[in-house]
This record gives structure tokens, sequence and C-alpha cells, in this order.
């Protein structure tokens, strides 16, 4: 087993090896070039070091490209890499604005991700500019998603990997778009490519079945708007339907600020406000768990629903 | 990703950050990159001793015996690997979310400097950053946002009318304004209420109305925020027994994966930090809920609905 370090040196050598190459090289011929890679044979168990090797020398920043050992044959069995934007470009970071990246190095809750800004503020930590996570301690934003898929859905979406996941009882073929946060919640936008009835759809993390599987297949990703168009299905649909409440005075501030006071006649304590409402649903909900503090009067349909519900819910025959 | 990735991305940047700072000792990089003297060096030893191919040895020219005797770090010459790397798409992306979320608590001011970051952050991935992740945070009214977040610079007093989540009354309290904290998509206040003589939390959304009192805001210490996040993620553990739409409704709240019952009920394990909020949400979902445990809280549901009954027989 090679310690910390010495796996440190073929990386390294792995890196420079490629990046001052003049031509693309085959895999046997970095096999005989790099540091450590002498203790391998040709064989599996040196392609999958090569390959994991290989990952990670992508994720040191650098594009791998490949292309032919052989000018004359078309077969890519050689790689490069290209040295001329591997770098950090230079950049001035103004106090403020170093402030601000050590407050980002503390936003994430999710280890995969915190890992990722961790590496990228180390990056900028070559810079002048001096970086305190605790300069801006006024400001505590945190992201903490504990689906365990979000991480796995997260890398699928920047690299445009298409995921296999089970939901609602079948296996999903699905091009992930985009994670959305909405309401307490986190949502995958995406395209489900097999079963009866493929298209946009969107499903919720918190009911996939399984962990998301992702493939090294690269899918072509959506127009903008096609991605905005699907991920609207989430909003609240517009306010149409229009309700008359009786609110007790000094009380349901959320639903009275949603609405108008109106004259007509209401029961002492109360006042009397319009409002309008897009989902039956979700206003009877609101006006049940405000208990007595807020009485549905019209439409009359919909408080024969909460009435009946009422009744449910106290035990007594509807 | 393996930890040599980390060790030579930090390598790198450390490189670049000792060529930029001439006779920099080992202290002072540790203390720039966080880690300890001893991994500094370890790390440029990686550097020194890297047997790379053919023209170059290794990766810097270090004077070595300076490090060891002095502690000083003199890289005499650098390779062209050297110097930190282009941030990857995802280190780009992730780091660009968190600065969005910054910018939902931000003053306008501040928000301009988050806008000019964002800018440099995109520039220094020296590619287009896909941006896979969309939060909408419920952080209330703009105004109401940058006030508080003027106050909270500027160390001011503030008074606050906001609507109660435990009375359903709108109140009012002074405040000095410590903190704004957003957990995932809600956002909140942390600020000392100077009535209630306590530290308090308040979701941003909630507030209605802030004013300026023309007082400085006092030294109270600091609020205990892990508690407080503690306290946001524990609670009393409460488990409802639901029909499968009201599980639907209520699973944003679950802490534990749902029970499927043999008889189509489902078993939802909710942590509550306010009983009154627990009873409103049993109420919401009525003849979706089906029992309670503790059973205290339907019964309060219930009542709750007794009342509002007895209110729709008074209006007949």
């Amino acid at each position: 087993m090679a310690t910390a370090q010495q796996v440190g040196q073929r990386l390294l050598s792995l890196a420079v090896t490629l990046m001052t190459a003049n031509r693309f090289l085959t895999r046997e011929e970095l096999r005989t070039k790099v540091y450590g890679y002498s203790d391998y044979v040709q064989g599996d168990a040196f392609a999958r070091q090569f390959a994991r090797d290989l990952d990670d020398v992508k994720a040191m920043g650098f594009t791998v490209v490949s292309g032919g050992s052989d000018p004359s044959s078309d077969v890519k069995d050689g790689y490069r890499v290209l040295a001329r934007d591997a770098l950090l470009p230079p950049i001035e970071l103004t106090p403020a604005e170093a402030d601000l990246v050590g407050l980002a190095s503390t936003v994430w809750d999710q280890p995969d991700i915190a890992a990722q800004v961790g590496r990228a503020v180390t990056k900028l930590k070559s810079l002048d500019a001096e970086i305190n996570p605790s300069a801006l301690d006024y400001m505590r934003p945190r992201l903490m998603p504990t689906e365990p898929a979000f991480p796995i859905l997260h890398d699928a979406c920047l690299g445009h990997h298409p995921v296999t996941f089970s939901y609602n009882g079948s296996l999903r073929s699905v091009n992930p778009w985009k994670l959305l946060f909405r309401y307490r919640a986190c949502y995958l936008v995406g395209e489900q490519t097999n079963g009866e009835q493929p298209g946009a759809r969107i499903f919720k993390l918190m009911r996939m079945e399984s962990l998301p599987v992702a493939s090294a297949d690269v899918f072509s990703p959506p127009a903008p708007h096609t991605v905005a168009a699907k991920a609207a299905d989430l909003e609240p649909h517009e306010s149409t339907q229009r309700g008359l409440l009786a609110i007790r005075i000094g009380t349901s501030y959320d639903l009275r600020s949603r609405g108008e006071p109106v004259e007509g006649t209401v029961p002492p304590g109360y006042d009397l406000v319009a409002i309008t409402y897009a989902s039956e649903h979700e206003i009877v909900g609101r006006v049940l768990e405000a208990g007595s503090d807020v009485l549905l009067l019209e439409p009359a349909d919909l408080q024969a629903v909460v009435v009946a519900r009422l009744r449910t819910l106290a035990g007594e025959e509807a | 990703m393996s930890k040599a990735v980390d060790q030579i991305d930090r390598l790198r940047a450390e490189i670049g950050y000792c060529r930029d700072h001439p006779y920099v000792t080992v202290g002072e990089v540790a203390k720039r990159f966080g880690v300890t003297k001893k991994q500094v060096v370890e790390d440029l030893e990686l550097g020194f001793y890297a047997d790379l191919p053919s023209r170059q040895r290794c990766l810097i020219d270090l004077d070595y015996v300076a490090l060891e005797n002095e502690g000083v770090i003199e890289v005499r010459d650098v390779d062209t690997l050297t110097g930190p790397a282009k941030l990857t798409a995802q280190e780009a992306a992730s780091l660009q979310l968190a600065l969005t979320l910054i910018e939902d608590v931000a003053s306008d001011k501040r928000g301009r400097e988050v806008a000019s970051l964002k800018a440099k952050i995109a520039a220094a991935a020296r590619t287009v950053v896909d941006q896979v992740v969309d939060i909408q945070v419920a952080t209330g009214d703009k105004t109401i946002r940058d006030s508080l977040a003027r106050a909270i610079e500027n160390r001011e007093r503030v008074r606050l009318t906001y609507d109660s989540a435990t009375t359903h009354r709108q109140e009012s309290v002074a405040v000095d304004p410590v903190t704004m904290t957003i957990v995932d998509s809600v956002a909140y206040l942390h600020g000392f209420a100077l009535d209630r003589d306590a530290w308090r939390t308040y979701t941003l959304s909630r507030i209605v109305l802030v004013e300026p009192t023309g007082e400085k805001a006092e030294g109270h210490g600091s609020p205990d925020m892990d508690s407080w996040g503690k306290a946001l993620l524990a609670g009393e553990e409460v488990v409802l027994t639901l029909t499968p739409w009201a599980a639907r409704v209520a699973e944003a709240y679950q802490s534990d994966k749902p029970i499927k019952r043999d008889d189509g009920l489902l078993e939802m394990t909710i942590r509550v930090a306010n009983p009154d909020w627990i009873v409103r949400l049993i109420a919401r979902l009525s003849d979706g809920v089906v029992a309670s445990q503790p059973t205290v809280y339907m019964e309060r549901a219930r009542d709750k609905a007794k009342e509002a009954l007895a209110a729709y027989q008074d209006i007949g």
C-alpha cells in the first residue's frame, strides 16, 4: 500500500508528465515514465489505478484531452493535459470581498460540498487578501441538505450525467437538470427518459426510494427557459378565487395581510376580511389550523368542507 | 477524491503564496492555510522530493537548510505547475451558491460586493459555471431585511413589529439585533429583546415593520447559536398516525422515514420545538390525522376544533 506522500508524488508526476508532453502519450508509455507506476505490470489492476489517477488529475483542475499517439492513425489511445488554462488567473479581491469568501466557506453543512468550497477557498488563500471566516459573523446562512441523494445529484447536474433511481415503486432514468429548494424541501427537475410517459418531471428528493446512480454518459442540457418552465410548476398558482373570512381582532396577521378589510355583518370581536386564494386545499388548511380565530364565511360550499372536517376531528358525527 | 489531491491543491496554493512573500515563515503559512506547521513542511517536502520526469527533478527548489533551521521558506525556482490551480466547475458552483445565499440576507451595499465577487469567481473558473441549485429563501420584505442588515452593521437598536408564531397576535418589541441566519430556505433574526431581557429569534418573514429607535445597541454578549441550532433540529419527538394524503403534506417536517402500516396508514415522527405548532398542524390536517403520541396534542386539536364548531354555530 502506497503512503499518502507516495500517492501525492505519483499524481504530481503524472500531471507534469502529461503537461510537458509534446504529443499524446499512451497508457503504456505513461506506465514507464511516471513515478510509482513501475510497481505495476500491464493489466487490469494498472488500468483501474490509471483511471482513478486520471480522475484525480482532472479534480486538480487540469483539462485532460485524449488523442492518437500515432498521427497517422484515428485511434485515440493517448492523453495530454492542456497547460494553458490550468492555473488560477490573477484575481484581486477587495478586503470586503475577502470577508465574503470567508463567510461563504461556512455556509455549506453538507460534507462533500463543503469540501469543494474548502478547496476553492484554499486556492484563493494564495492571494494577498486576508480571508477570515468570522469577519462577518452577523450573517450566518446555512445550507443543510440532509437527503443523501443531494451530493450525487449535484455532481450529476453539473456534469450532465444521467441518473437512475427508484421513485413511487418504479425505476426512473432521468437526465438531471437542476436542484430546487422550495418551502423546506429539495426537488430535482429533469427529463425522465424511460417509462410510458417520458418527459420533464419534478421529483422530491425525500421521496426517492433508492440512492441515485450516475452513469458516465453525458446528455445535452436543455435551454434555460425549458428548465425554468418546468420549475414554475412548483410556484403558487395565481390567486383568482374570492373568499370572505371573519378574523378575530388582533390575531392571524399572516392571513389578514393577504386580504382587505370590508364592511359587513360579523360576530362581535371579529373583523370581516375579503381574500383571494389559488388553492382550495391551501385556504381550507389555513382556516382549520387557526381554529376559532378565523371563520370561513364564503364560499358556502368551502365552509361546508371546513365544518365537516372540524366535526371529524372533534369526534362528532358528520 | 483522494486526500493527495487536497494536499497537492494546498501545496500549489502555498507555493504561490510563498513565491509572492519571500522569507515567509512556516508558522505564517500554517496560520493562513489553517493547517499545522508539520503539515506545511510535509506539503513542501512533497514538492521538493517529487520525482518528476527528466528535465524537472522536483517541483520546487527549496532552501531546505533555511526551512529546517530557521523555519523560513525560500522558494527559489518555481515550475510551471506551481501556483494555485483554477477553480473546478464544482468548486466555483458551490462557492457561487453560498454567495447567493449570503446575498439574501445582505444589505444593498453588501449585496453589490457579493455581485462583484461572484463575477470574479466565475472568471477564476475559466469556464461557464452552471448554477445547478436554485434556492428561494423566505426572507420577507426586502426593505425590512435591508433595515435589519444596516441596523446590525451600525450597531443600532430597532423596534420590531411581528406576527407572533406562538400567540398569533401582532407584537412589538425593542431589539438590539445581532445576527441574521438562514437555515436552508428560512431566514431568522437573532437579537436581544429589551422587554424580555433575553435573547430571542424571529422568523424574518413574520416581521412586518422595523423602526429605528435612534439609540445605539448595547453589548449583551453573544446569543448561544449552537444551542439554538440544536434546538431547531431537536425538540420533542411526536408520532402522528396519518392517512397517505396527510403524510404527503407533513413530510416536510418529518425527522425519519415514515413507517407504513398494514392498514395503509403511516406513522411519521416529527420533532417539535413549539407545542402550539404541532396542534396547529394536526388541526390543519384534521381528518388526515388518526392519532398522536403523546395523545395530548390530538386532544388539544380536538378541543380547538370544538371551539371552532361552536363559533360556526353562533354565526348560524
